[in-house]
């Protein structure tokens, strides 16, 4: 009752915020490689690059919103400090003159080995962190960015299936290494038999000459 | 008679050479498909005089490194040349080059290349003076991309002032001069934005205004024509295209809370047309 009572009759004035300097958020992004395929035994690269022509700098901290389940994805680097001077490459943008440098990343995807191929879909979020206010509404742009992977079988489950019998990636490397076994034990064999002949010449040789000097 | 002849073309032939550099575009650079970017080289006159020299574009058509002069036919491709008289070859505007003397020679030039392919371009200087040596700049790498993902917000904050409690329909004070812009750049691809928020709360009073106070209009400056914002995202505009500006308006209205500072975030997002809402 007095907690209602103080906040009804509170009489002064209270401050949402209290802000410094307002900035403007310049966001810019792309993407080099929106479609790509994938093994389902390899894993691939996307490149992205970040830029920021604005002075005031920020942080981006890149996380999975969507992905198949069990895809394993990587990104290089998942959080960096963007402003217009920070990049490993450039960005030539229509709507400035200024040299803006832009941040390049990497995301490695690898698929489920039980994904079976078909199309999926990627959603990658890019988070924008601000320097915080102490008070105030923050305004915070975010991102959304959507790869559409293309899942083929991999090559090794492909030449299995074209000899009619399929194999999973494990049973394969069984069958190289039984393989392996096999051609090893062929080599010492013709190892052994070509040691049996050398034999058999120097035995030979060897008689000949005793005939040789007794005669 | 083999030591005069070397004499001779020591005398003639090294005593004046080109220093030549690419100012830009830098290396590497990305460049939007259809968009233009400036190709700039100076050339310094060393050693004596240069007669007339002249600069020549070039990218890498049929080796790894630029042996063709750039287009100068509209549409042609991976590159040509944008410019009311294009010419590949140009000569410096201070022809001849005296001893020390140097010029800058700029295209602008048109990458129409495909998406995702990657072209080194670089400038060759040379002379009239057929004894002296023709140079080339070291090559920039242009990589020709699709649209981008491209915004900005001309405000980072809403800041009402000081308001009082149960007071209802406060307008954020940038409303009138329409400062909580959002702009998709030139050379984004079109986008869909959208909007959602968080509670306003004060940590030491542990008191909170609940996000539906603050409302929102993507269309005008008055108060009945805004929505409630919520944690759920919803969008501000669709397909909205390059070079467009979406302002947006914001009132608060404020419940019987204690007094005090009271913080939350508005979030903004941009996704390319046809992809998945966030």
């Amino acid at each position: 009752m007095v907690k209602v009572l103080l906040k009804t009759l509170v009489l002064f004035l209270f401050f949402i915020l209290l802000s410094s300097a307002v900035y403007a958020i310049n966001v810019g992004s792309v993407v080099k490689n929106e479609f790509v395929e994938i093994l389902s035994e390899e894993s691939v690269k996307i490149s992205m690059l970040f830029w920021n022509i604005e002075e005031e700098s920020y942080t981006v901290k890149l996380s999975v919103k969507d992905a198949p389940k069990n895809w394993l994805i990587i990104f290089d680097p998942s959080e960096f400090v963007l402003n217009k001077s920070i990049g490993e490459e450039y960005i030539d943008l229509p709507y400035t003159d200024e040299k803006i440098k832009a941040k390049a990343v990497n995301v490695f995807v690898k698929a489920d080995t039980n994904s079976k191929p078909g199309k999926y879909f990627i959603v990658i979020r890019a988070e924008t962190k601000l320097p915080q206010k102490v008070n105030g509404i923050n305004v915070v742009p975010e991102r959304l960015f959507e790869f559409e992977i293309d899942l083929k079988e991999s090559a090794v489950t492909n030449r299995i299936e074209n000899g009619n019998s399929v194999l999973s990636f494990g049973k394969e490397f069984d069958l190289k290494f039984e393989e392996a076994k096999i051609i090893n034990s062929n080599i010492k064999e013709l190892k052994n038999k070509d040691n049996f002949y050398i034999f058999v010449m120097f035995l030979v040789l060897s008689v000949l000459i005793i005939i040789y000097k007794k005669s | 008679m083999f030591y005069i002849v070397n004499f001779v073309w020591i005398v003639f032939a090294q005593e004046s050479w080109l220093e030549v550099s690419l100012e830009l575009p830098d290396d590497p650079t990305n460049v939007v498909q259809n968009r233009t970017f400036t190709v700039n080289a100076t050339v310094y006159c060393r050693g004596g005089d240069c007669n007339n020299v002249y600069g020549t574009v070039r990218y890498n058509f049929t080796s790894p490194n630029p042996d063709t002069p750039v287009n100068i036919t509209q549409g042609e491709k991976p590159f040509f040349i944008q410019e009311a008289t294009p010419l590949s070859m140009k000569s410096c505007p201070s022809n001849p080059l005296i001893a020390d003397e140097f010029c800058n020679i700029t295209w602008i030039i048109n990458a129409t290349g495909d998406i995702n392919t990657n072209w080194k371009v670089g400038v060759l200087f040379n002379s009239s003076n057929i004894g002296i040596q023709d140079n080339h700049t070291k090559n920039s790498t242009m990589s020709i991309l699709s649209c981008t993902l491209d915004f900005s917000l001309k405000w980072d904050s809403i800041d009402f002032e000081s308001l009082g409690p149960s007071t209802t329909k406060n307008a954020a004070p940038g409303n009138l001069d329409k400062k909580y812009n959002i702009s998709v750049n030139d050379g984004s691809c079109n986008l869909d934005l959208y909007i959602n928020g968080t509670d306003l709360t004060n940590t030491t009073l542990n008191s909170k205004i609940s996000v539906g106070n603050l409302t929102w209009s993507n269309t005008t400056d008055d108060y009945s024509t805004s929505y409630n914002l919520s944690y759920t995202i919803v969008p501000i505009k669709i397909d909205v295209p390059q070079s467009t500006n979406v302002t947006t308006w914001y009132w608060l209205n404020v419940p019987p809370v204690y007094a005090g500072h009271y913080n939350g975030t508005i979030f903004i997002y941009g996704v390319k047309n046809g992809e998945s809402p966030p």
